[in-house]
């Protein structure tokens, strides 16, 4: 059974390297959120110590749920201990995952997609990432094998927020660069600077991320900029169409897309108008994992379409030509 | 619910945590309960009664396991320890994390602990008698062949299984058998007659296994993860869940294969226990929603489809048990309560 998504106990995911203040994040939300029940799934046992707080040691398990495919992995740790979390009378007001600065967001999302159990009584909020000033640029840079994806692109790459802690270790210029590096890789996320994590934790807590609800905030300058030379082969693509889409066009070409992209595309969202919808179509996704719905009704609006999808060598024409190929007939004017 | 074919309820009983596990003792009257919040309560199963409490663990206690044909009772938990809780008192064998689950072998000689990506073998007093580490990921489940001499071990791509000698001591480090099969495994049972193995999968599927060829079979295509799966004291019937529907399938013969299973509506919610009596036929079957429905499965099949009993826990059920008489039934819920039914 699924709870109303208001019902739903909300899951913040805090990721980021050693020495980005993770831990620093996480004891501060421990303490200036008393009154709340909070779990935190850890990857080191003991690095917080709340008395109030129930803390249990995660193993990073990620297994392929569908013969290898790369895409629908997920977190077998996480599967169990929020289900038996779940079952306990006692309930938490909020669920808090940490992971490691090594791990690949994308297998704690896909849980949230994959296990009914999971979907139906947990919501994933959002995906913050913290990363230090003075080190990411580094850590950004550091060669991979072909074929292993940088972890700190990544993770900047699923973030909903980022928070560029240790601001106080840099000067403007190499602030200007880091932010400039981060805006590169992932658009939709806002970033939030800091000097010991001191962020207002409403901004990474409640940040709807994945929720269907909430619109799209986005930046109309990246939507409308020219084809932008980045040297990073993860990207943010935006695409933003006047029109009506044709219901049938647009799932034939998202699921090709995604089934022959999905591996490179890490997040996507988008606003769409549908034509005999008179609700905007809202969808996000995680690799090949899409979930749509109906949202707020355009009313008096004019009807358009938004979409961003974050990921590795995206094409911003054919992702635009793609989408336009989707609108519907031009109807004739009575 | 159909009332008029209500059973009548025997009693009722409580808990402070929602129910992880229920066990109903071979051989006395105690039932143990279980539950998250850390209590392991033994119940009169005659009246529901509180006889005592036993261990605690702290996080919650997850899983127990009565010695068949014995008077221990193993409780595992969060806080990574055993209590095998006999006649002599209790003793604690720290295992190191969370213990997922736990199996005697029929003989009652040893006990199986899954914890983390090991298993511990034990003896009923408690004692260490091997340890199989490093296992691929986390153990979901362990099974004992029939007589015991060979232990699997589900996770993540398969079964192992260990060597298990009478004596426990001379257990070999690695597997003298792989069941290779690519899916997240969540449970296992083995048919009392040794003669196939069947995991419940993440992956909304039942596997399949002949224990001495390891000949395998799947059946894929449930709506939700199969996590609770039983088989009958004849190794007749398989009962399954991951759907709204009790599956039943004949294992009979040749097995399941290229048979179609009986499918038994009888919860408006997804099957989260099943549990066979012990002494004759009837299939207690129970849903997230609280329904507990009784079936009574004939040599040939099953008759109508419907069950022939049904009534309400009230939240969802997450452990069934049977007296070993088979005249009653105990349920376990989230919200703590504890039913008993009379069959």
């Amino acid at each position: 059974m699924s709870a109303p998504t208001a019902d739903k106990v909300p899951v913040t995911v805090l990721t980021g390297f050693l020495g980005s203040g993770k831990t620093t994040l996480l004891n501060r939300i421990l303490t200036e959120q008393h009154g709340q029940r909070i779990a935190v799934i850890e990857n080191e046992f003991g690095e917080v110590g709340i008395d109030d707080a129930l803390v249990i040691d995660a193993e990073e398990e990620v297994f392929e749920m569908n013969n290898g495919c790369i895409c629908c992995t997920v977190r077998g740790d996480l599967i169990r201990i929020l289900g038996t979390l779940m079952r306990r009378k006692d309930r938490f007001d909020r669920i808090l995952i940490e992971t490691t600065g090594l791990a690949d967001p994308a297998p704690v999302a896909q849980t949230f997609f994959m296990d009914d159990e999971i979907g139906g009584q947990l919501r994933l909020d959002g995906i913050v990432t913290l990363v230090d000033a003075a080190h990411l640029v580094q850590h950004l840079d550091d060669e991979r094998p072909d074929g292993v994806e940088n972890e700190a692109v990544e993770q900047i790459a699923f973030a909903d927020r980022i928070v560029l802690n240790k601001t106080d270790l840099v000067d403007a210029g190499e602030l200007a660069e880091v932010r400039a590096r981060i805006s590169g890789i992932n658009r939709l996320a806002d970033v939030l600077e800091a000097v010991q994590a001191d962020v207002d934790l409403s901004a990474v807590l409640d940040v709807g991320g994945f929720d269907l609800a909430r619109a799209l905030d986005l930046d109309p300058a990246f939507l409308t900029e020219s084809e932008h030379q980045h040297d990073q082969t993860v990207t943010s693509v935006g695409v933003e169409l006047d029109g009506e889409l044709d219901i049938d066009r647009l799932n034939a070409w998202l699921g090709r897309l995604l089934s022959t992209k999905g591996v490179d595309i890490f997040r996507s969202k988008g606003i769409l108008a549908v034509r005999g919808m008179p609700e905007r179509y809202v969808f996000q996704g995680v690799h090949m994992l899409l979930d749509g719905t109906q949202g707020a009704p355009w009313g008096d609006a004019p009807r358009s379409n938004r979409a961003v999808f974050i990921g590795r060598d995206l094409d911003r024409a054919e992702l635009t030509d793609g989408l336009r190929a989707c609108l519907a007939e031009p109807v004739p004017a009575s | 619910m159909t009332t008029a074919l209500a059973r009548p309820v025997l009693w009722t009983a409580r808990v402070d945590e929602s129910v992880s596990a229920v066990g109903w003792s071979a051989g006395d009257v105690r039932v143990a309960v279980a539950d998250l919040g850390g209590a392991v309560t033994l119940l009169d199963g005659r009246d529901g009664a509180v006889v005592a409490t036993g261990p605690t663990h702290d996080g919650g206690a997850l899983a127990l396991a009565w010695q068949p044909g014995g008077e221990v009772l193993a409780t595992g938990g969060a806080d990574g320890r055993v209590v095998l809780l006999g006649p002599a008192g209790p003793c604690v064998v720290e295992v190191g994390g969370w213990v997922q689950a736990m199996r005697w072998a029929r003989s009652g000689r040893h006990l199986a602990v899954a914890t983390g990506r090991t298993v511990v073998l034990l003896d009923p007093a408690g004692a260490v008698l091997a340890r199989w580490g490093g296992q691929p990921s986390t153990v979901t489940d362990v099974v004992f062949s029939r007589d015991g001499s060979r232990l699997g071990v589900a996770a993540y791509g398969g079964l192992r299984w260990y060597a298990v000698s009478a004596s426990g001591a001379s257990a070999a480090a690695d597997p003298v058998r792989v069941f290779d099969w690519k899916g997240s495994l969540l449970t296992a049972r083995v048919t009392p007659d040794g003669r196939w193995v069947a995991s419940g999968n993440q992956d909304s599927s039942v596997h399949v296994w002949r224990l001495w060829t390891g000949e395998d079979a799947q059946m894929a295509g449930y709506p939700q993860k199969v996590d609770v799966l039983a088989f009958d004291r004849l190794s007749r019937w398989m009962a399954n869940g991951g759907s709204t529907e009790v599956h039943l399938w004949d294992f009979s013969g040749r097995g399941p294969v290229g048979r179609s299973p009986f499918v038994l509506p009888g919860h408006d919610a997804l099957v989260s226990a099943l549990a066979w009596q012990p002494t004759g036929s009837l299939l207690a079957s129970a849903g997230r929603d609280g329904g507990i429905a009784l079936w009574q499965p004939s040599t040939t099949g099953i008759t109508g489809r419907r069950p022939r009993a049904r009534f309400t826990a009230g939240a969802r059920v997450t452990g069934l048990t049977w007296q070993p008489g088979g005249g009653a039934v105990v349920a376990g819920t989230v919200e703590g309560a504890v039913l008993a039914v009379a069959a």
